[in-house]
Order: structure tokens, then sequence, then C-alpha cells
């Protein structure tokens, strides 16, 4: 079986996602080893507090309420005691002092991490300090930490395709852009995102079609309705018209492109107006401007589409 | 041209692929991290057993004497005297024969006594004659003296200077007691002495101390300007005997008692001879000198 979509990191690369498994891996065993410590040093106090709890009856701790005084031979003795028990089973605790008696630095072993206990019965309180490894101690490296990253490497050390999946992702939320598709085959007008079609009288369709080519050959040329209407824009509807006729729309002679320019544009704006009815905003690059307010007659309005380019644009059947 | 319907779907399937490889791998990734962090917790947590008893402190024989299940309970309050009878009491041939086991308690405190004897658990003890009547072990357990050590005074013991026992001289002094009540010497005594000469407890000053040992310690180290104790041979050395005032010439010893709820007299001779052969063993003068009770054939005194 072959992966030829498996491309291998560089080794440098690989040793570096090895050294992060590993750091991962051992930080989690390093928390393991932590709460694993100190869950043992729990059970070390508790065993301990219960111990001296019971023996605390039987042992010369004093009595406030008697006032009687903390026996020191025997209450040092029994910290002897206990503290011998507890190295034999290898417990990390030590038990420190009693009512203040403390025990011979050396039954400690070294442990310094002091917690005081106070135990309180019906008479008097009694307190002790027991002494245990810090659960900081315990950490080191973990051989399972490593065996994992080892495990887990090969599959980190071929190349993941995350670039190529959040490009796509940005295209994929990214709404689709609508572009003008000009038909002359089936002499509509559509906007390439969803299915609106509309379909245009060969003249205004012709019109349109020249018009576009005109303005964006000619960026800047004013088109004034009070005018004729330019020759080149005229010979250009001719050769649309004359396409038309090729692919066998129309026998009929080509219409006078001068006559009633303001029903031809009305046209082409009442088609527009559907084909981009959901795009609003796109669609100003495609509408030929209307005159505006009282200057309708003005000589300075014009017709032409002073925005457009041929990226905004697609004929099919020219 | 590919219709946007098509590549839309072919986006679709290639992103769920993608999904799930990416998925995997972090997957794969979390398992690891999971097994590292649980697998080092179960490594590192150790469960302990309960911790056995460490106050009571006895000593038992090294074998089973026979197929008997009786105890034979000894109760004293010092650890070489313990070592001593558990030697003797083991390898003694009526032990042997009435009893399967040996147990010598070690008390270390005036509860333990009083629990000890007043509960008829000590079959022998060695303890002071007022803790015995003091609720009447003696008849409800027959409890039976068989040897006594010497009586002995308490004194007042001061390191300068000889106290008086007037009431002008005590006021304001600092004095060490025992804090155990059983104590004649170190308790009972110096404070009926006090009560007689009207002071109280508002008037001298009285700090308590466990042992006689440390009385001794206290007194050396001018915590206390008296203490109230016996006087032993070898406080010579540490005290002057001028310095020491009487105050009551004759305390009771410590005594040796059996309880005898039959008349075992095999037993009685036997113990008599074992507790004689301890007092002349033992390390401390005053225990070198012991009293018998007449009633064996033998007598060793």
């Amino acid at each position: 079986m072959t992966f030829p979509n498996v491309h291998m990191k560089s080794k440098p690369a690989i040793f570096l996602n090895g050294v992060l498994l590993f750091v991962s891996f051992q930080l989690l065993a390093c928390i393991g080893q932590f709460l694993g410590a100190q869950a043992t040093i729990h059970s070390a106090i508790d065993k301990v507090e219960r111990r001296i709890s019971l023996d605390s009856a039987f042992l010369d701790v004093g009595n406030e309420t008697l006032s009687t005084p903390v026996n020191q031979y025997a209450v040092v003795r029994y910290l002897y005691e206990i503290n011998d028990e507890l190295r034999q089973r290898g417990l990390p605790i030590r038990v420190s002092d009693v009512q203040g008696v403390k025990a011979k630095p050396e039954t400690l072993d070294g442990l310094t991490h002091l917690r005081p206990v106070a135990l309180q019965n019906a008479e008097q309180t009694i307190t002790l300090n027991l002494v245990t490894r810090s659960p900081f101690f315990t950490l080191e490296l973990s051989v399972l930490a490593f065996i994992a990253s080892l495990v887990v490497l090969p599959v980190f050390a071929v190349h993941s395709r995350k670039p190529t999946r959040s490009h796509t992702v940005l295209e994929e939320i990214l709404p689709p852009k609508p572009k003008l598709i000009i038909n002359l085959e089936d002499k509509t007008l559509s906007n390439g995102v969803n299915d609106t079609v509309v379909v245009l009288q060969n003249k205004p369709l012709c019109f349109y079609s020249a018009l576009v080519r005109f303005c964006i050959e000619n960026p800047g040329e004013p088109l004034q309705p009070h005018k004729d209407v330019p020759h080149e824009l005229v010979n250009l509807a001719n050769k649309s018209f004359s396409r038309l006729i090729e692919l066998g729309h129309t026998k009929r002679k080509r219409p006078d492109f001068n006559a009633n320019l303001d029903k031809t544009l009305s046209e082409i704006r009442a088609s527009l107006d559907e084909v981009f009815s959901e795009f609003i905003t796109e669609k100003e690059c495609y509408y030929p401007p209307r005159a505006q307010g009282e200057g309708s007659r003005s000589k300075q309005h014009s017709y032409a589409l002073t925005n457009i380019t041929y990226d905004d644009i697609e004929f099919i059947g020219n | 041209m590919k219709s946007p319907h098509k590549s839309l779907i072919h986006l679709v399937v290639f992103l769920t692929r993608f999904r799930i490889i990416a998925t995997g791998r972090w997957l794969l990734f979390t398992l690891a991290a999971l097994i590292s962090g649980v697998a080092s917790y179960f490594f590192h947590v150790v469960e302990f057993e309960s911790l056995p008893p460490k106050t009571g402190q006895h000593l038992t024989c090294a074998t089973a004497l026979s197929g008997n299940s009786d105890v034979f309970s000894v109760y004293v309050t010092d650890g070489t005297m313990a070592q001593m009878a558990i030697d003797r009491l083991c390898d003694n041939k009526i032990i042997k024969r009435q009893y399967g086991e040996v147990k010598v308690i070690i008390g270390q405190s005036d509860y333990d006594t009083f629990r000890y004897i007043n509960h008829g658990v000590a079959d022998l003890a060695m303890v002071k004659s007022n803790v015995v009547s003091a609720f009447g072990a003696d008849q409800i357990y027959g409890l039976t003296s068989i040897a006594s050590h010497p009586n002995y005074s308490a004194y007042f013991i001061a390191l300068r200077e000889k106290p008086k026992l007037e009431k002008e001289y005590l006021l304001g002094k600092r004095i060490g007691l025992l804090d155990y009540p059983s104590s004649r010497s170190g308790h009972i005594i110096p404070k009926t002495i006090l009560q007689d000469l009207g002071l109280t407890d508002a008037t001298v000053d009285i700090t308590y101390y466990s042992t006689h040992k440390e009385l001794r310690r206290k007194l050396l180290a001018g915590d206390v300007d008296i203490i109230s104790s016996y006087w032993a041979e070898e406080d010579s050395e540490s005290f002057s005997e001028n310095y020491i005032a009487p105050l009551m010439d004759s305390v009771s010893g410590m005594q040796w008692y059996l309880k005898m709820q039959t008349r075992n007299t095999d037993l009685y001779c036997a113990m008599q001879s074992i507790v004689h052969e301890i007092a002349m063993s033992h390390p401390r003068p005053y225990y070198k000198t012991i009293i018998l009770e007449p009633g064996c054939a033998d007598d060793l005194s």
C-alpha cells in the first residue's frame, strides 16, 4: 500500500517535533507524579494522624484541664518509636514534635516539609508537627513519556495539510462574487452565483453588450442622452446584432440604435435589477446611471459605465 | 468549466477527509499524554497500611512455654527490671508448668499502674502499697505482698541552703513537685505539708514535673528552688546532704504483689525466689535491699 500524499518533514523539523512531544508528555507525567506523590503523602499523614490520635490516650502528653505537664521522656521515646516504624515501612513522613516536645533531628531523616496538625479531645488540644517529603522532590524524567513520544512521533513526522485547509476554509467562508455573464447564445444575462437568468430582447441585448465593451475600451468617455450615440458604440452594437443573426436568433434588419435610447436603457436597467436583485452593491458596476432629479435633461448626465473592466464580465457565444 | 455545485461537493468531501486525518493525529497525542500522566500517577501513588500501636510496652518469652493458653502477667514500671523479670520467668519451671506465656508490662504512667492493678490484670506487680490499698485490689483480687523494698524518707531538697519547713521561708519559693497524685514523696507528702502550713498554690510557686529524675535536673538547672523527693545514695554526687529537710521519715517502700486467688504456694515461693534474684542484680542500690514475706521453706532472706 502506498501513500502518494504523505510527505515527510525535514530532519530538524522531525527532531523538533520529537522534543516538543517529549516535553508535552513529560509535563503530563510530572503532573501525574506530583499528584501521585501528593496522594501518597496524604495517605501517610492520615495513617500517622490516626495512630497518634489513638495513642495519645495512653501517652503522657500532659493535660490542660488537670494542669499536668507533658512527660518529656515518654514523648521523646514515643517519637523515636513511631519514627523508627515509619522509616522501616518507608513512609515519606516523620513526626517532628508533639506538644512542643521535639524528636531528635536524626530521626527525621532530613524531611523538612512542615505540616502542623491539631488533635482536639474533650479536655485539650494536642498539637503536633509532621514533616514530609516535598511532593516536588519526586518529579523525575519519565521513561514512559519518552516511549510515548517515540510512538507518536511518526504521525507528526509527516506534513500536515493544515495550510491548504486554512486557505480552503477562507475561500469557503467568503461569499462567491457575482459576475455579469452576457450569453449571446441564449440571449440572457445572469450573475454566475445563483440561478437567476433574464432573457433580453435583441436590441437592448446588442446595445448593452456594445455599451459594456465601449465603456471598457473608452473609459471616461461621457455618453450623453441628448447627443447621438457615438459611431464606435453603434458599430459595436451592429456587430453584436450580426452575431445574433449568425447564431440564428433573428433574420430581421438591424435596428436603429439611436432611436428610443431611453426605452432601450430602461429595458437594460430592468433586466439588471432582476439579475442583481440579491447583489445591490455589485449591480452598481454594470448599471447605466440614471439621470438624477431635475437635471434629467442635464447636459452633464452620462449613461456610460465608469468602473467596468473585462474582469467583471464574461461573454458567452461571442 | 466545472460547475460551482460540483466544486462545492468536492470541497466538502475533501474537508471531511482532512478533518478525520488531523483529528486522529491529535487524538493519538491526547491519548498518549493522558497515558503518560495517569501511569505516572499510579507509579507514584503508594497506599500504606495502618501503623501498629506504639504506646504499650511489654515483653514476652521468645517461644511458647507450653500448650496452656494462660498468660502470666507481670507489671513493673522500670525497663531494666522488666528485662530481668522476663529472662527469669521464661526460664522458671513452675511458670512453665502452670502457664503458656509470660507478658511483662512496663507501665508508663500512674494511669497505667491504676488500670493494671485495680482491674486485676497483673498476676505479679511491683508497685507502691497505696495504689493497691486505694481501691482494695488486695481484697478484690487477693494481691498479696511477697517482698518489700525498704521504707524511705521524703525530703525537701535545695541546692544552696537547707530548706526550712516554715511558712515564712517557703512563701514565694519555687517548688518542684511530681504531677502524678500517687507519688508519696513527690506529691502527697509535700502537698500535705504545704496545706498544713497554710500555703496554697497562690502563695507558693509550684511547678509539676513527670519524674524524680526530671525534678533533679530542674533543681540543678535553677528552674526551681526546692524539690520534693526521696534521697538516694547516688544523689550525694549532685546535691549536698546538708541541704535536705526531711518531710516524713517512713514512707513505705516499693512492694512485690502476687495475685493469690488460689493457694498456689509453689508459685508464691518461685516468685519470691525470682524477685530476690532481680533485687540482688539490679544496678540501683535502693533495690538491693529486699525483705521477703515468710511462708516458704527455703527462706532466702
